[in-house]
């Protein structure tokens, strides 16, 4: 049988990447009693994946998985037990049979992220930087790349034509900055190229790494949430 | 930005951060501050390294099981991290509760390897704990050490407040419950280790002094009457009635090793005379067929794991291991678990088992001759001939194997250069009979890797005596071994003799030593047994500073009359005993295997095991 869930991936977690995050699953689901199916030929896999795969140090409270099984087994049970044997921050918040035929990477049309800004920063600077990013129809920030041996060339990375909707707000002793991108057909904007465009567009040295970045969900074309039963 | 804001940054900007993050499946949730003794365990070198330990889960799980005493762990900081917590001024912390280590009632070192050494002092140091033990305050944790290296504590005598020699499962509880009986009843620090320093196999260096003359040591002086003139070793006796992990934390990155671990039996009657292990873990303590399959069963139960590797000194010396196997496979005949032997003896009945073992892909087949020739074979006593080699490899290629691993070492005691042209000999047999098989019977592509460690004396060995070889008769040796081998099947590759000279300066070290590595560290010293992070000029500097001889350590030949730094602990076998066999090792003679004729090493005195008389 065929699964799908929505998990969310929570506080120091985060800081697993996709292979790992796999395998904890599939050691987790063996651990509560259920039989994966596996792949055919000469290196066995088991049959379980993670779509768009969130890169390591980002939180998520909406994460989609598929996996299959040997048996059939009544999802809520899968859920209830697999939860109890996660490590702490990864939870599986609805899972259902996965609809047939549904495809994951042909309904996700936006995704939508949080960036947390430590106290230091402060509502009114990075408003401006915001705002000065909407009033734009499109620009890019370059990015090296190397091209061949020494080479490296300065590739153009549109950043705000894939955003849909971006707001600021004042989150007790902190801000953070909620955005909505158009995530068609697997299209991504990578958050250290976001803070890159802000930090260009106002001349405000932000270091990435001090942000907290989280996704929170996966929408369809009618921006509603895709859940384990679309 | 506040402590949790810094440390998620920090934690952003390093590689491989889920080292520093717990959370794991079965690691403890209980609260600090709702339990009455606090262990801070730390297998000093990386996560993933220090995960892989069988120890760690040992001792966590069972200090855990007291529900007032709490275990959280703390591994080395790797390079990176360490920068991090200098820069933002963030403390050492327990993975668990991220609580700063100087908060823990005992600081506990798992003493695996010399060159971990530096490590220990830098999760000293950025726990905010000063690196002698005399400087430290009464509110500091108690730092202890235990291990196979805690059998010659000297050399890191001044660091620690205490030492546990021996099977650490046999004394821990013990001692954290006199600890929580001294606290209780307002005792100091001080009181405590005069307390503990009466039960068995507690070792506190404060309460001794090395006596020298000009550099030879020449005795030990008790600076507080009550203390034991001799520590006694502590092993668990019935290894069928002591304490195992049933829920090993499951790693969130990839260990070395994903993996079921059980000790089938602890101990070895093989008696190879460079080998300390063999001595330390005297007398053979074994687990029934039955009390191992239960614990497999736990195991792979609460972990999820699909692998099971059945460990101990010398495995397939385990009497009853067809038995277990042919156990293990029927039972987990349906799922798809595997097991993994480590080291393989060569002869008939271990390549018997390996067959049962063994899976569709043939990975790489290991082999430790440890030396080239039957005569330096037989000096060292390791118990394998020409003929064990020829049918091991035989089996290996009609098995389908295309890679053989070779373990050797060079600087062995009376070696010569026919005994290293043996090393050379057997890879080239090894090829010469790949390719004498029908072409329709080759399978894979020949691979044979020869790997050459460098002898390093140890204590407690019939060659603690012994000198090292230099550094020249060293490099000249594996050059002589490397410029023989021409054909491209075969790689040889060898350990740095550098970092191996170091090792043995430390394993035989005394309290002056100390001062050799507190120097290297503070130089910048780190990750010493890491090929990228090892720096011997930074050591070369060191000993210059301290003024300590390397060349007296290492290379110079110990006199029987010489008083030795670890002389002081009581391992269950006699000096007299391995005077006998380093004069065996020097005419040749072989010591068979202990099962079968006892040598009187005297462990059966305080330490009946097993298969002694």
């Amino acid at each position: 049988m065929i699964y799908r869930g929505v998990f969310e991936k929570k506080g120091y977690i985060r800081l697993i990447g996709h292979l790992d995050l796999m395998k904890v699953f599939q050691r987790a689901i063996s651990r509560a009693g259920f039989n994966l199916d596996y792949s055919e030929g000469f290196n066995p896999s088991p049959k379980l994946s993670l779509a768009n795969p969130l890169s390591l140090g980002l939180e998520s409270s909406y994460e989609f998985i598929e996996f299959e099984t040997t048996e059939d087994y009544s999802p809520e049970k899968i859920k209830n037990r697999v939860n109890k044997v996660l490590p702490r921050g990864i939870l599986i918040k609805e899972l259902n049979y996965r609809n047939p035929n549904s495809q994951l990477s042909k309904l996700v049309y936006y995704i939508s992220y949080e960036i947390s800004f430590p106290p230091d920063y402060k509502y009114d600077e990075v408003r401006i930087l915001v705002d000065k990013l909407i009033e734009k129809d499109s620009y890019p920030i370059y990015i090296k790349k190397k091209v061949k041996k020494k080479k490296t060339l300065d590739i153009p990375v549109e950043v705000r034509k894939i955003i849909d909707q971006i707001d600021l707000v004042q989150c007790g002793d902190h801000v953070k900055l909620e955005y909505l991108i158009k995530a068609k057909n697997g299209a991504n904007l990578r958050a250290d190229y976001l803070i890159q465009a802000l930090s260009e567009i106002g001349g405000l040295e932000m270091d990435y790494s001090q942000l907290i970045i989280k996704r929170t969900g996966q929408y369809g074309y009618h921006k509603k949430l895709i859940t384990s039963k679309s | 930005m506040n402590k949790e804001w810094k440390l998620n940054a920090s934690l952003n900007r390093v590689s491989k951060p889920a080292r520093y993050i717990g959370g794991e499946v079965n690691s403890t949730e209980k609260l600090f501050d709702q339990t009455k003794v606090r262990f801070a365990f730390s297998y000093p070198d990386v996560y993933e390294i220090g995960m892989s330990y069988n120890g760690t889960d040992l001792i966590y799980s069972m200090i855990n099981s007291r529900d007032d005493y709490l275990c959280e762990r703390v591994f080395a900081p790797w390079i990176d991290m360490e920068d991090e917590l200098r820069k933002e001024d963030l403390s050492l912390f327990s993975l668990e509760s991220k609580t700063p280590i100087k908060e823990f009632d005992f600081l506990g070192f798992t003493l695996q390897y010399e060159m971990s050494y530096t490590n220990i002092l830098n999760i000293l140091d950025l726990s905010g704990l000063a690196l002698r033990s005399k400087n430290r305050s009464e509110e500091d944790p108690v730092v202890i050490g235990g291990g196979p290296c805690a059998y010659n504590p000297e050399p890191i005598a001044d660091f620690f407040d205490m030492f546990l020699i021996g099977d650490g499962e046999e004394s821990i509880l013990e001692i954290l419950d006199l600890y929580n009986k001294v606290k209780e009843s307002g005792g100091s620090k001080d009181d405590y280790l005069k307390k503990v320093a009466k039960i068995d196999g507690v070792y506190v260096p404060k309460f001794y002094e090395e006596i020298y003359c000009d550099s030879y040591l020449i005795g030990r002086k008790k600076l507080y009457h009550e203390a034991s003139d001799k520590i006694k070793k502590r092993y668990v006796k019935d290894f069928n009635n002591t304490f195992y992990t049933k829920k090993p934390i499951i790693p969130n990155i990839e260990a070395v090793h994903d993996r079921v671990v059980t000790e089938i039996f602890r101990g070895c009657t093989q008696g190879c005379r460079f080998c300390q292990a063999g001595i330390l873990y005297r007398p053979i303590r074994e687990r029934s067929v039955d009390n191992i399959i239960g614990q497999l069963d736990q195991l792979l139960e609460e972990s999820g794991y699909d692998e099971i590797s059945l460990s101990s000194l010398s495995t397939c010396d385990f009497p009853k291991l067809e038995e277990l196997i042919k156990e293990i496979l029927k039972k987990y005949d349906d799922s798809s678990v595997t097991v993994s032997l480590p080291s393989l003896r060569m002869d008939s009945k271990s390549l018997g088992v390996l067959k049962e073992i063994e899976s569709g892909r043939k990975g790489s087949l290991t082999f430790a001759p440890e030396a080239g020739s039957q005569r330096l074979r037989d000096i060292i006593n390791k118990n394998i001939t020409d003929e064990d080699i020829d049918r091991a490899i035989n089996f290996a290629f009609q098995e389908g194997y295309s890679t053989i691993k070779l373990y050797f070492m060079i600087g062995l005691p009376l070696e010569n250069e026919k005994d290293l042209m043996g090393i050379k000999d057997i890879a080239y047999r090894i090829k010469d009979a790949f390719f004498k098989q029908d072409v329709d019977d080759m399978q894979g592509n020949l691979k044979i890797n020869v790997s050459a460690s460098c002898f390093v004396p140890k204590a407690f060995t019939p060659f603690q005596w012994e000198g090292q070889d230099d550094l020249e008769a060293l490099y000249e040796k594996a050059n002589l071994i490397r410029a023989s081998i021409l054909d491209s099947k075969i790689n040889f590759s060898y350990h740095d003799p550098k970092l191996s000279m170091l090792e043995a300066v430390v394993a035989r070290g005394d309290r002056r030593v100390s001062y050799l590595i507190e120097k290297a560290f503070l130089l910048g010293a780190r990750f010493d047994a890491w090929q990228e992070t090892f720096d011997y000029d930074l050591w070369l500097r060191a000993a210059d500073e301290t003024s300590i001889d390397l060349a007296f350590y290492a290379n110079r030949k110990r006199d029987f009359a010489e008083v030795l730094p670890w002389d002081f602990i009581d391992v269950g076998v006699s000096k007299k005993f391995l005077k006998r066999e380093w004069e065996k090792a020097y005419s040749q003679t072989l010591s068979p295997d202990c099962r079968d004729i006892c040598h009187g090493c005297g462990v059966n005195k305080n330490y009946p095991g097993v298969y002694c008389p």
